[in-house]
C-alpha cells in the first residue's frame, strides 16, 4: 500500500518527473515515490544551463549506490536554470523532493504538451497500479 | 519452461521488516530495508548487521575419495585444509576460467561443505555429478535439510549472537556444529569480523527473529555488494568470469597452478598473462559502473567489471580488468566512458577499505 500523496498543484509523467507550471515556465523534478524506489541517491548528473530540450528526451541522469535511471524532460524548450546547490546536498531530494529537490527549469516552447501529463490523482492511480 | 521465482525460508520476515525486493540469480531477495542501503552498509562497519544468504547454495561432497576428487576440482590446495576449517578456492574450466568461487568447508576426515553462488547452484550440482559419475567413493549431496543461511558480520556480532545462541571461539574460517544441527564459520563477505551461519528452518528463523528483536540492523543485497568491493572480494558474473582467469582476477594467491595438476591447471601454465585487475578511484564526479570501457591516453586499456560510491571510503570506486601491454601505475590517470562522457579517474592500490576479519570482536 502506498502512503505517499503527491501535491495537487503539479503535474506528473510515467517517467516519475513532477512539473510546476508558472506561465511558460516549468519547473521539473522526481517524485519522492521514484526517489524511495531509488534508495540511496549518491549521484545526479544535470545537463548545462542554456541548452535545449525534448519533450520525451534524456536531459541527465539520478543514480543510486545500485542503479542509474535516465531523467526525461516532460516539455519541451530551453532549459534557464539548473538546481546546482542539489549536487551537494543530495539528501535534499529525499528530504523534500517538491522544493529543495528541483531540478530544472524550462522555457516552454509551448504549453500544449502539459496536457498530455498526469494530474496528481492520475499519477497515484499510476502508481497503485504499479505496485500490484 | 516457466521460470520459478524462489523464496527463502525467512522471505515473510522480510516483508515484515517492509524491505525492497527484487529478483536476484532467481531468488525474491532484499535488496535493501527503509532504513537503506548507506546506513545498513555502516551498521555492518561500525556495529553489526543481520544478512539473509540463503539463496547461496550448500552442497556436501563425502566419501573416502572426496578429498582427492576435490583436490583434482579446486584451484586452491584442499590437502591443506585441517578439520574444522575452510578456505576460499574456485571450481575452473578447461580454458582457466572460472565455473564458479566456492568456500570449501572440512567438516570431517571425509566430509566437505561446499558454499556456492546462487546464480550457480544448480550447474555446479549437476558438474559435480557428471565429474563423480565414474568415481567410486564420492558421494554429492545438496544440503537442503539446512536452509537458511545467515550472515552476520561486525564489530559488535559477538555481544549481540551471544544474546541469542552460545557462540564458540573460533578462528578466521573456522566451523563447529551447533547444538540444533547446523553450523557457524568465522568467515563473510563483508571484510569485517563475523559469522555464517547454516541452519535448519526452524533454527534459522527463531535467530533471525530474535537479532532482530535485539536491534540487530538487516541487510539487504545492495550493502552486501558495496561491503565487499570496498575490500575488493570478486563477485561472480562481474570481476571472476568463464573467460576470467584467477591469475587476471588478482587471486593468485588462492590458485595453485605451479604446485598441483587439476582441471584448467594446463591452460593457466601455457598461457601468458594479458589482463590484470586493477582499482581506481573517480577524479571527477561520476560513478564507474560495470561494463564501462577505460580509456588511458585515449585508447581503450580495459573494462570495469565491478563500480560503486564506496560509503565507508566516501568516494566512487572501481575494479578494472586491464591489458598488462597499457603497464597502468598506481597514481596514472585514466578515463571512464560513463554514458558517452569520458570522466577523470585514477589508479589506486586496492582494497579500498582495509579488511579486519582477522581482529576479534567486543
Amino acid at each position: 500500500v502506498v502512503q505517499v500523496s503527491f501535491p495537487s498543484n503539479l503535474k506528473y509523467t510515467k517517467e516519475h518527473e513532477w512539473v510546476e507550471v508558472n506561465g511558460d515556465v516549468a519547473t521539473v523534478g522526481v517524485t519522492d515515490y521514484a526517489v524511495e524506489q531509488l534508495g540511496d541517491v549518491v549521484h545526479i548528473d544535470l545537463p548545462e544551463g542554456d541548452s535545449d530540450v525534448e519533450a520525451g528526451a534524456a536531459f541527465g541522469s539520478i543514480e543510486s549506490t545500485k542503479t542509474v535511471s535516465d531523467l526525461y524532460s516532460p516539455v519541451s524548450g530551453r532549459i534557464v536554470d539548473v538546481n546546482e546547490a542539489l549536487l551537494d546536498n543530495l539528501e535534499g531530494l529525499s528530504e523534500d523532493a517538491y522544493d529543495e529537490g528541483w531540478l530544472i527549469k524550462i522555457k516552454m516552447t509551448s504549453t500544449d504538451e502539459l496536457d498530455g501529463l498526469m494530474s496528481a490523482k492520475d499519477y497515484d492511480d499510476f502508481i497503485s497500479q504499479q505496485d500490484s | 519452461m516457466e521460470p520459478q521465482i524462489r523464496q527463502t525460508p525467512l522471505f515473510e520476515q522480510h516483508l515484515g521488516l517492509k524491505a525492497k525486493m527484487i529478483s536476484f540469480a532467481g531468488w525474491n531477495m532484499p535488496v535493501f530495508y527503509p532504513q537503506g542501503l548507506v546506513n545498513e552498509h555502516q551498521s555492518v562497519r561500525e556495529r553489526c548487521g543481520v544478512f539473509d544468504v540463503s539463496h547461496m547454495g550448500r552442497i556436501q561432497v563425502t566419501g573416502p575419495k572426496a578429498k582427492e576428487f576435490l583436490e583434482y576440482l579446486c584451484m586452491n590446495l584442499v590437502a591443506k585444509i585441517k578439520i574444522g576449517f575452510g578456505q576460499y578456492s574456485a571450481f575452473l574450466n578447461e580454458q582457466g576460467g572460472f565455473i564458479d568461487d566456492i568456500f570449501l568447508y572440512r567438516l570431517n576426515e571425509c566430509d566437505y561443505l561446499l558454499c556456492v553462488n546462487a546464480s550457480n547452484s544448480q550447474e555446479i550440482l549437476s558438474y559435480l555429478a557428471d565429474m563423480s559419475a565414474a568415481r567410486e567413493g564420492v558421494h554429492i549431496k545438496e544440503l537442503t535439510n539446512l536452509p537458511i543461511q545467515i550472515s552476520i558480520q561486525g564489530p559488535l556480532v559477538n555481544q549481540n549472537l551471544k544474546q541469542c545462541m552460545d557462540v564458540p571461539d573460533l578462528e578466521y574460517t573456522q566451523i563447529n556444529a551447533t547444538p540444533c544441527g547446523g553450523y557457524i564459520a568465522r568467515t563473510g563477505y563483508t571484510g569485517e569480523f563475523g559469522y555464517e551461519l547454516y541452519l535448519s528452518e526452524a533454527s534459522g528463523v527463531k535467530l533471525w527473529s530474535e537479532l532482530i528483536k535485539i536491534g540487530v540492523q538487516p541487510v539487504g543485497l545492495g550493502a552486501r555488494d558495496t561491503l565487499r568491493l570496498e575490500v575488493c572480494y570478486a563477485l561472480h558474473g562481474q570481476d571472476i568470469s568463464p573467460t576470467i582467469s584467477p591469475l587476471e582476477a588478482g587471486l593468485k594467491w588462492a590458485c595453485k597452478y605451479e604446485h598441483k595438476d587439476f582441471v584448467g591447471a594446463a591452460t593457466l601454465k601455457s598461457t601468458p598473462l594479458q589482463r590484470e585487475s586493477l582499482g581506481i578511484e573517480m577524479i571527477e564526479p561520476a560513478i564507474a559502473r560495470q561494463g564501462m570501457l577505460v580509456y588511458y591516453k585515449n585508447v581503450v586499456c580495459g573494462e570495469v567489471t565491478s563500480g560503486s560510491k564506496l560509503p565507508s571510503v566516501n568516494r566512487a570506486c572501481a575494479m578494472l580488468l586491464c591489458q598488462k601491454e597499457a603497464g597502468l601505475k598506481l597514481g596514472d590517470e585514466v578515463e571512464v566512458d560513463v554514458r558517452g562522457k569520458r570522466k577523470l579517474a585514477r589508479v589506486v592500490n586496492k582494497p579500498f577499505y582495509q579488511p579486519r576479519v582477522k581482529e576479534q570482536s567486543a
